[in-house]
């Protein structure tokens, strides 16, 4: 018998030889790297179990996936760490001067974004032949509408683009998860009429209640693990306090229905970026960022590979390939519209503007958390089109707009800024 | 719903918190300070659910905290991280001085306690009317044989003792982990009937597992050092690390080979060979950050969940005589298992011999390894006295031995031996 402890040793070994020939060889993003290599595992084991009679490789990796129970995991766990860990390495001034267009593209850009998607993949399924109700679509959209922080982060390290640019992208990044999940809940209850008395009004009320909410507690407990850091000599401590921190917050957040994410995004900015005077080198800042950089590097490891490994699980039959082909262009036009409106209200001079809008359409990178989310789906006649759609959205995103977005940044910029 | 997180996240901020009241006011060492504090509270659970009726306080937290059965991953993995981590800090070049007593008390040593406390244990149970065979005492035997690595460090920082003996305790409570648990699989064989070995089977079983898992280990750690050096992302060797511990233990188990020698060696290997290689490599830094801090936080937890495991025991009369007459038993098989290794030990002088004789039977602490190996028992109608057992001479060596270390090393060497007086 195997258990999820083999299948954790051989994905890390997998992770190890993919990883290494990506820095000798192709030098691309790692997790884009790890993606690929995953995914020509995949097909790897599907064209092994159609050609050797008997041998059931793909079937039997397909059926161990779904017995893991990922988006559980996924959900409780991994995400309060990734999103703790990528708010540990933000500058927080640089948000803090572009607050407008960031607050803006994290509510209403997220919003947008998943109302014109739904809309129009409600249209493309209608038009194929399979018409799954708006409910649904709209759950879809807010999957399919937060920006991965963690991808996009190493992309921006390896571009050169004006820093404005970077921090509105990062920023966005951060904190356009907090609304998408809580979007996604109430679209979820409109599709399976859990409550059916979801209005606009309650919805708006719920978002700002959750994000408001979030970040109150976030503060709070951010502030205190600060206090207790300073307190502490023992350096080492940092580990178990920011463990406690992260996974305190985003289980106290669920438990008072707030945004979890939010409030572990908060608390993260709160215990390294607030400096008291003559604290700036304290030994424990740098101890807790190495620390959290590695709880990074692990979990998007095994995130990404994951994230390949999952195609497996799509069941891709002829009818559903059109809707898929339509879901691509459309997600890229949403993630336009959704950009370029909160852009050009928040911008006082709209010279940079097209070029801006241009660039974070592009670095709109889709990742663990619409995995994550679209893993949670409720069983329903629809389940396998969304997946199947979200999945194939996430995997362009990544390798076609990711790998490319080098060259359409010096398109846009020139060589240099 | 409650999730594992939850629990986690409750002990993390317990943790957190005993770990900075520790800090400014008692200083103990910190896995003694953790265990201490999880038996208080747990104390308090149990009194409160007795006091205030209907609150069912401590039913509650055993379902939640420990009885919320450990999942088979964190038997399997915890097992073999905290090797991989212990052996990771271990520099072969620093414990050569004292190769051979170290290499007998980790061999000679644990098989000396394993067997004076299974036989004794055996009599002193049959005597109070408790029938367990023979070869699950010496299960239990096994399960207390080995030191802690964690906390016997964390001890011998403090007090004030001459460097041979400071260099032996923590060369014995890296090495006799890897014997230990190889007689705990071989005994619980036998135990369980798997097959029905002989003498000269176990043995011959022992040595291929021990050596299989040796091999196994130093190949895979020959691998991944050179996965290393072909790399020059740090990060990289984050993945690597990990990969080269689950990896090995698993296809160690998979061989029927030793998993724990195997991930043991593997350590060593990639840190040590050759030994003459002490290079600053920027992964070499990375990955000791990295083992430390899960050491760390590994004991942490595990000490944690010791004192918590308090809320199981179901504590009759006849547990407590068992328990007391366990206690001077295996202060008993340390001793002996202490004294006939240093016999072999040239490199200290006569006279030293018997002080540090002392020091090593007080200064035996058991810990997160006897805890690791209890909870992975299979069921069987012993294995309920095995851990309330297991649970008692941990506790008491921790918390009893742990304290008054100082002291009795001040009594052995004389208040101004070595040194000054110990000062933390």
């Amino acid at each position: 018998m195997l258990s999820s402890f083999d299948y954790g040793s051989m994905l890390f070994v997998l992770a190890t030889v993919i990883g290494l020939l990506n820095e000798r060889f192709i030098r691309i993003p790692r997790p884009i790297a790890l993606l690929i290599g995953a995914l020509a595992v995949s097909l790897g084991l599907i064209l092994l179990s159609a050609l050797v009679p008997g041998v059931h490789l793909a079937a039997r990796t397909e059926a161990r996936l779904a017995d893991s129970d990922l988006s559980a995991v996924l959900l409780d766990g991994v995400l309060a760490l990734l999103l703790f860990a990528t708010s540990l390495g933000t500058d927080v001034s640089g948000l803090r001067r572009r607050a407008r267009p960031i607050f803006l593209l994290a509510t209403v850009g997220v919003v947008l974004a998943m109302v014109i998607f739904a809309f129009g993949i409600h249209a493309a399924l209608a038009f194929a032949g399979m018409p799954v109700p708006l409910g649904w679509c709209l759950g879809l959209g807010a999957i399919l509408a937060p920006t991965d922080a963690v991808v996009v982060e190493q992309l921006l390290a390896r571009v050169n683009l004006p820093q404005e640019i970077r921090d509105i992208i990062t920023g966005e990044s951060l904190f356009n998860d907090g609304a998408a999940v809580v979007l996604y809940f109430a679209a979820l209850a409109t599709a399976t009429g859990a409550d059916s008395v979801v209005g606009h009004g309650k919805l708006v009320g719920t978002m700002l209640y959750a994000g408001g909410g979030g970040a109150l507690l976030g503060l709070a407990t951010g502030w205190l693990a600060l206090k207790a850091m300073q307190r502490v000599r023992a350096e080492h401590l940092v580990v178990t306090l920011s463990l406690a921190l992260v996974l305190a917050t985003y289980r106290i957040a669920v438990w008072m229905e707030l945004s979890g994410p939010i409030a572990v995004v908060v608390s993260g900015l709160m215990l390294t970026q607030f400096r008291a005077a003559g604290d700036e080198a304290a030994p424990w800042r740098r101890r807790i960022k190495e620390f959290w950089s590695m709880i990074d590097e692990i979990i998007n490891t095994l995130l990404f590979m994951l994230i390949g490994f999952e195609v497996l699980q799509i069941p891709l039959g002829a009818a559903g390939l059109w809707p898929v082909l339509a879901a691509i262009p459309l997600a890229l036009a949403a993630r336009f519209v959704s950009v370029a409106v909160p852009l050009s209200l928040g911008r006082r001079h709209p010279q940079d503007a097209a070029a801006g809008i241009a660039i974070m359409t592009w670095t709109g990178l889709r990742g663990g958390i619409s995995i994550a989310l679209a893993l949670a789906l409720p069983q329903s006649d629809y389940h396998e089109i969304l997946t199947a759609i979200c999945y194939a959205v996430v995997i362009f995103s990544v390798i076609v707009q990711g790998l490319s977005t080098g060259r359409v940044a010096r398109l846009l910029y020139g060589g240099k800024h | 719903m409650w999730s594992t997180f939850d629990s986690g996240a409750l002990l993390l901020v317990f943790a957190t918190v005993v770990a900075i009241v520790n800090d400014h006011t008692l200083r103990l060492p910190r896995p003694i300070a953790m265990l201490v504090a999880a038996l208080a509270a747990s104390a308090v659970i149990l009194a409160v659910s007795a006091l205030v009726p209907g609150s069912n306080l401590a039913g509650l937290t055993e379902r939640r905290l420990v009885g919320a059965d450990l999942p088979d991953v964190l038997l399997n993995g915890v097992l073999a991280l905290l090797l991989f981590a212990t052996s990771l800090r271990t520099d072969l070049a620093g414990l050569r001085r004292h190769a051979r007593p170290i290499f007998w008390l980790a061999t000679l040593g644990v098989a000396i306690a394993m067997l004076v406390f299974g036989i004794g244990i055996h009599a002193v149970l049959r005597l109070i009317g408790i029938d367990i065979p023979l070869a699950w005492c010496l299960v239990l035997g096994a399960i207390l044989a080995p030191t802690d690595a964690v906390v016997v460090e964390q001890l011998v920082a403090k007090v004030n003792l001459p460097a041979d003996v400071k260099a032996l305790i923590s060369g014995e409570s890296l090495f006799n982990d890897g014997a230990a648990v190889v007689f705990f699989f071989a005994a619980l064989a036998a135990a369980t009937g798997a097959d029905t070995p002989g003498h000269g089977h176990i043995v011959l079983q022992l040595l291929i597992e021990g050596f299989g898992g040796a091999l196994l280990g130093f190949i895979a750690g020959l691998l991944a050092r050179q996965a290393m050096r072909f790399s020059r992302d740090p990060n990289i060797a984050v993945t690597i690390s990990l990969a080269l511990v689950l990896a090995t233990y698993r296809s160690a188990t998979l061989l029927e080979l030793s998993g724990p020698i195997a991930v043991v060696v593997a350590g060593l290997t990639m840190r040590n060979w050759p030994v003459s290689a002490r290079a600053a490599a920027p992964w070499r830094r990375r990955i000791s950050q990295l083992w430390s801090m899960v050491d760390e936080l590994v004991n942490t937890l595990l000490f944690l969940l010791m004192g918590f495991e308090v809320l199981t025991i179901p504590l009759g009369t006849t547990s407590v005589i068992a328990i007391l007459c366990a206690i001077p038993l295996s202060l008993a098989a340390r001793l002996a298992s202490v004294t006939i290794p240093l016999a072999f030990a040239r490199s200290l002088p006569r006279a030293d011999r018997l002080k540090s004789i002392g020091v090593l039977t007080w200064t035996g602490l058991r810990g997160g390894i006897s805890i690791a190996l209890v909870l992975g028992l299979p069921d069987s109608p012993y294995r309920e006295t095995l851990a309330v057992i297991c649970y008692a001479l941990v506790i008491f060596s921790v918390v009893v031995q742990g304290l008054t270390t100082p002291a009795v090393v001040s009594l052995i060497y004389g208040a101004g031996a070595p040194g000054a007086a110990d000062k933390g």
